[in-house]
């Protein structure tokens, strides 16, 4: 689709030289976690690096110890000649280096452009004959020109992701510590995302990426580093790395080959007739929007009691608004929205959760100085009893084991991975008849995927609705009943999952306006997102 | 935007936003509004001179208090200390070493400036409330120094030469060009990148450390300038004043005054604490003058009703207002450009 940039898009990138970054016996320890043990790194001018391993291996932890946020324990960074560990955060960034947060750091009040102007310019170098890129070059590249103007509070996670990028890129940095940039991209815009990266690459920018998306470790990076425990247990090429059986135990998990004709059998067989499973939650003609914005026009779609749900659609179709409206977050400017028949329209959030509607939402908002178990609990429905509450709580750390170790800890410090555990976790103790999950598997190790999709058939089984809002298709279309693509705010698809496996069917979908005109929504399946009128 | 690329100087940093061009408007504008002003203290009587200058001092104030805590995220509950220490140096290089109003107003600023430096040792590292209390207890220790310290009479206070003190039109002017100074610093601060980076700093400064910004620095200057601001505000109090007491220079009344003012005009923003100065000091205190207790009732009670219905204070509300009605005409412009054009 669209990337006009593809080709040569950093021209303007010019070739720099940088220096080799080596780690030597490096160890971080918070309290009694030992984030990272012992590590050493050598990272070549010039050089891609991978960094895989679990969900709280202390891969973050080691590119906020490069980039200055935290002192080693133990150990020293040099970054050619200089001694970098210890030193502020700022001062490291002007030694070349520059840190793409796992989770995204935006100045919220500021613009689009503001946050990429404040680090073009927040220190200027010493007149060089080098051509630096402009912030309107580098909102292209990053594909947020559109948005320049745009308040930073107003993007989607996305699309704060993509200004992560570019605000670093626009330091000028010829050393990037990218942390899990392209989580949440699939299709055509991770290819777009891929491109961009190597092309910064090819600049003799030298790179440490973090990434769940296996896409990006296999086509960018020539060697990973796999992390356990904050312990180096692998390195080699990607190919070797994959092929590696210890890697395969604790991070990429042995369903290496998941088929979409394969995984679709997870589905139970019992739910094929859903036109009589009885309506929980109807959305009618539903409008939204931020300020002139149109985020959803004229949104039809039904979950039926203890259904699977998945909302498909590109980046920016409206998803996550949907799933606020649902939830109450945002409100819908007409039509309807009923709840077991009855009218919810005008009900605050709070009291729809009360009802049994629990969300988790993209970007995690989980309460950062509660401790993981205060989070759960926090999340336990109101009128539950004590008794029933440990009962649920144990549950939920039965499905997140991991998350049973850190139940004292302070979820502000928890992994990327671990947060977003955290808030599918909290939304879970609620015994809610609805969940609704917005990017459920984003910046999770395969592994944890694998086991997350497998405890979802746990939850649906014990009568829980779900409302699936995912990336990953093909993984969540195998565990749905119906689905809905949506483009730029309107239902393009409503019915069964199976035709959209089909690739280009799907691609078809998602950019519907530009193949044509308004369709009717699919004659396939049990056209079920057409309200039956119950 | 493409081309921009190319035709570039070799080394520049490209500024992207019409930023200097909105900067150099607003000085513009500042230049006429200064002309009006000056305009308006020719054909106004004794009142209108009197008034204006209090009123310049004020604005002066208000802008000081918001550079630091709008446009930096500082909340300074230490006014008090630079408007104190600045009328003490003034005073006291006036009487005891003979000096005219001018030389003694820069001495209030440069005193003024060198305390912010040095408050900001400790104080820069402390952020949110502890900065807040940290300010807030230097005050008070001034207050109480000063007030026991018999070089400058200790609570008896001091005047400065009623003999040196401008008239009453010269003392206009100066306020004048006292608030012009604090506006025109606000206007330079926050349309360039300078206050970009400030705005970040404010927004997250971790994120703002890691793209290279040097937060401590940045703080470090922000203090500073609004310190010596405030120490010109003093100075003009101090002069209309004539003489004072510490309780009265070191006053936390001074804190207030400015904040109330930077909440109800629009913290963060140019205009409003200009917005807010005016409607608290002209539409309250001064309509009220016979009723003080009335005017701080309204006072508070206008300070509640904007906190619990126009937030973002009067101007950004006025802002909004205007732009919405504005938008009523090319909503269609806009939400083309909301979505990604088709390639
Ligand atoms: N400041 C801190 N205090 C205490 N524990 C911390 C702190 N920061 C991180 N941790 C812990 O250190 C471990 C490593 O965290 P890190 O963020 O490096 O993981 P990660 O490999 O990036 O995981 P993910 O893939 O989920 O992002 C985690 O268990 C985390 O909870
Ligand atoms: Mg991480």
């Amino acid at each position: 689709m669209h990337a006009p940039w593809i080709g040569e898009p950093l021209a303007a990138f010019e070739a720099v030289e940088s220096s080799p970054l080596v780690l030597e016996h490096v160890t971080k320890r918070f309290g009694g976690v030992l984030a990272n043990d012992d590590l050493s790194l050598r990272v070549e001018p010039g050089e891609a690096l991978g960094i895989i391993g679990p969900n709280g291996a202390g891969k973050s932890t080691l590119l906020r110890l490069i980039g200055g946020l935290h002192v080693p324990s133990a150990g020293t960074i040099t970054l050619g000649a200089t001694r970098i560990d210890g030193l502020r955060p700022d001062v490291v960034n002007r030694h070349g280096i520059g840190l793409a947060n796992q989770i995204p750091k935006p100045f919220p009040a500021l613009s689009v452009a503001e946050n990429v102007q404040v680090a073009a310019t927040s220190h200027r170098r010493k007149a060089s004959p080098r051509a630096r890129v402009t912030v309107d070059d580098v909102l292209e590249l990053c594909q947020l020109g559109t948005r320049a103007d745009a308040r930073a509070s107003s993007l989607g996670l996305l699309d704060l992701k993509r200004l992560e990028l570019a605000r670093v890129l626009a330091t000028g940095a010829r050393v990037l510590l990218l942390d899990e940039v392209a989580a949440g991209l699939v299709g055509d815009e991770l290819t777009a995302a891929i491109q961009l990266v190597r092309s910064i690459h090819r600049s003799g920018r030298s790179m440490i990426i973090v990434e769940h998306v296996q896409r990006v470790i296999q086509e960018i990076v020539s060697r990973v580093v796999v992390l356990d425990w904050g312990k180096l247990i692998a390195e080699g090429t990607p190919a070797a790395v994959a092929a590696d059986e210890r890697v395969r135990d604790v991070y990429l998990g042995r369903r290496a080959q998941r088929e979409a004709g394969s995984v679709s059998s997870l589905r139970p067989e019992t739910t094929a007739g859903t036109a009589n499973s009885s309506a929980l939650l109807e959305v009618e003609n539903v409008c939204a929007g931020y300020g002139s914005l149109v985020a959803l026009d004229h949104v039809e779609l039904r979950i039926g009691e203890g259904e699977v749900v998945s909302v498909l659609g590109a980046n920016g179709a409206g998803k996550s608004t949907l799933a606020k409206v649902v939830s109450g977050h945002v409100p819908a400017r007409s039509g309807r929205l009923l709840w077991r028949t009855r009218e919810v329209t005008e009900l605050p959030t709070y009291k729809r959760a009360r009802l049994g509607i629990a969300h988790s939402p993209e970007g995690r908002r989980i309460f950062p100085d509660h401790t993981v178990s205060e989070n759960l609990l926090l999340g336990a429905a109101h009128s539950a009893s004590r008794a029933r509450r440990t009962e649920r709580l144990e549950w939920v750390l039965g499905v997140f084991p991991a998350l049973r170790k850190l139940a004292a800890r302070r979820a502000g410090l928890l992994s990327g991975g671990e947060q977003q555990m955290l808030a599918i976790g909290r939304a879970l103790m609620a015994e809610p008849s609805l969940l609704i999950c917005d990017e459920l598997s984003l910046g999770l190790a395969p592994t944890i995927v694998d086991a997350l999709y497998d405890t979802l058939v746990d939850v649906r089984a014990s009568g829980i609705a779900l409302l699936l809002i995912e990336q990953n298709t093909s993984r969540s279309l195998a565990v749905s009943d119906r689905a809905y693509v949506l483009h730029r705010g309107r239902v393009t698809y409503a019915g069964a999952p199976e035709p959209l496996l089909d690739e280009t069917f799907l691609v078809q979908r998602y950019f519907h306006g530009e193949f044509g005109g308004r369709h009717e929504p699919d004659e396939t399946g049990g056209r079920s997102g057409v309200p039956t009128g119950k | 935007m493409a081309t921009t690329a190319l035709s570039r100087a070799p080394g520049s940093v490209a500024p992207a936003l019409p930023l200097r061009r909105r900067g150099i408007a607003a000085l513009g504008a500042l230049v006429l509004a200064g002309a009006a002003c000056l305009a308006l203290g020719e054909v106004g009587g004794a009142g209108v001179l009197s008034l204006g200058t209090t009123l310049f001092a004020y604005v002066a104030l208000a802008q000081a208090w918001n550079i630091l805590g709008g446009f930096s995220g500082q909340m300074s509950l230490g006014v008090g200390a630079f408007v104190g220490t600045s009328a003490y140096a003034m005073a006291l290089t006036m009487t005891r070493l003979g000096w005219s109003w001018l030389p003694g107003m820069v001495a209030g600023m440069v005193v003024a400036g060198a305390l912010s430096a040095l408050l900001a040792l400790p104080l820069l590292r402390l952020k949110g409330d502890y900065f807040a209390v940290g300010t807030l207890a230097a005050t008070l220790a001034l207050d109480a120094w000063f007030d026991n310290w018999s070089f400058v009479n200790k609570s008896m206070g001091v005047s400065v030469p009623i003999q040196a003190v401008p008239g009453q039109t010269e003392m206009y002017v100066i306020g004048l060009v006292v608030a012009l100074f604090a506006v025109g610093s606000a206007i330079v601060m926050r349309w360039s990148t300078f206050g970009v980076r400030l705005l970040a700093i404010r927004e997250d400064d971790l994120a703002a450390r890691l793209l290279g910004v040097n937060v401590s620095g940045y703080r470090l200057v922000v203090m500073v300038v609004s310190g010596m601001l405030i120490g010109l505000a003093g100075g003009v109090f101090a002069l209309s004043l004539v003489s004072f007491v510490p309780d009265g220079m070191f006053a936390m009344s001074w804190t207030i005054e400015a904040l109330v003012m930077v909440v109800i005009g629009g913290m963060g923003t140019v205009i409003g604490p200009i917005v807010g100065a005016v409607a608290v000091y002209y539409g309250i205190t001064t309509e009220l003058a016979n009723f003080p207790t009335l005017s701080l009732f309204f006072e508070g009670g206008l300070l509640l009703v904007i906190v619990r219905f126009v937030p973002g204070g009067l101007w950004p509300f006025v802002v909004r207002s205007a732009r919405r009605s504005l938008e009523w005409r090319g909503p269609a412009i806009r939400s083309a450009r909301a979505t990604p054009p088709p390639s």
